[in-house]
């Protein structure tokens, strides 16, 4: 088989995307809608540690700061 | 030995494989389910899988943070909502909207659009990956996060503050 490169685990983001944004366009309960928007932010935080594999280690502190993102909105999003 | 060194590990591809399959499934698992209880713990799955893919990619600190983040911070929080509202008032009503045919078209337009950049980026994509020390990687990530992104830092602290004050001030309307 192929050795797994990088183009893979864009493929799994690019499904896991694909599946948030199903799931904010056809979900009407609004905690399933913001599980799927933490499924949106996964896919790019997948996308950006698999580059930091070829472009170095920063995209592995921008993957940090979009978790931190992703806490903040969490505890927002509830109350709205 | 370099005959040592050239041979890929064999237990990799499976465990791409198996670790995404995982990841993908729980993922529709998540939006497919009536249940908000059954979603988050797939969600909670899926997040476990995808902090694995992170040890594969040789990001070790991210995984932790995934995982005790995650799965351990967010998802708690999440379960706790879920027990909070009433879920049998929540189950009666409909859980999806009439919009399966705006959902296939972004789905589909989506896809398109990746495929689109994949294929003519590949040239892009297939560089070789750089060689990344698994030891140092927490070092190496605390001295980029306190060197070059040292005001981003701050900028996320305080956008952490701003969501805890948020937080309060919608959850109490008299303070």
């Amino acid at each position: 088989m192929a050795p797994i490169s990088t183009i893979h685990y864009l493929v799994v983001a690019a499904a896991l995307f694909i599946l948030g944004v199903i799931g904010v366009l056809t979900r009407r309960n609004v905690v399933i809608v913001l599980m799927s928007i933490e499924l949106i932010l996964n896919a790019v935080n997948l996308n950006l540690v698999a580059f930091s594999r070829i472009w170095g280690l920063h995209g592995q502190i921008f993957a940090i700061f979009v978790i931190t993102d992703a806490a903040a909105e969490a505890a927002v999003g509830w109350e709205s | 030995m370099p005959g040592e060194k050239n041979m890929a590990p064999l237990a990799t591809t499976f465990f791409f494989y198996f670790l995404s399959a995982v990841t993908v499934v729980s993922g529709v698992l998540v939006i497919t389910r009536k249940n908000a209880v059954h979603s988050a713990l797939a969600l909670i799955v899926s997040l476990l899988g995808q902090a694995a893919l992170y040890l594969m990619l040789y990001a070790p600190f991210v995984a932790g943070v995934q995982i005790i983040l995650y799965a351990g911070g967010i998802m708690v929080l999440f379960l706790f909502v879920i027990m909070l509202v009433n879920i049998e008032k929540a189950r009666k009503e409909d859980q999806f909207n009439q919009q399966w045919l705006v959902g296939l078209a972004a789905a589909i337009a989506l896809g398109a659009l990746f495929v689109m950049v994949y294929v003519k980026g590949r040239a892009l994509f297939s560089r070789r990956a750089i060689l990344m020390p698994e030891q140092a990687n927490t070092q190496q990530v605390a001295v980029l996060l306190y060197g070059n992104y040292m005001f981003t830092f701050e900028i996320a602290s305080l956008l952490l503050l701003v969501a805890i004050i948020g937080a309060v001030v919608m959850a109490k309307k008299r303070i």
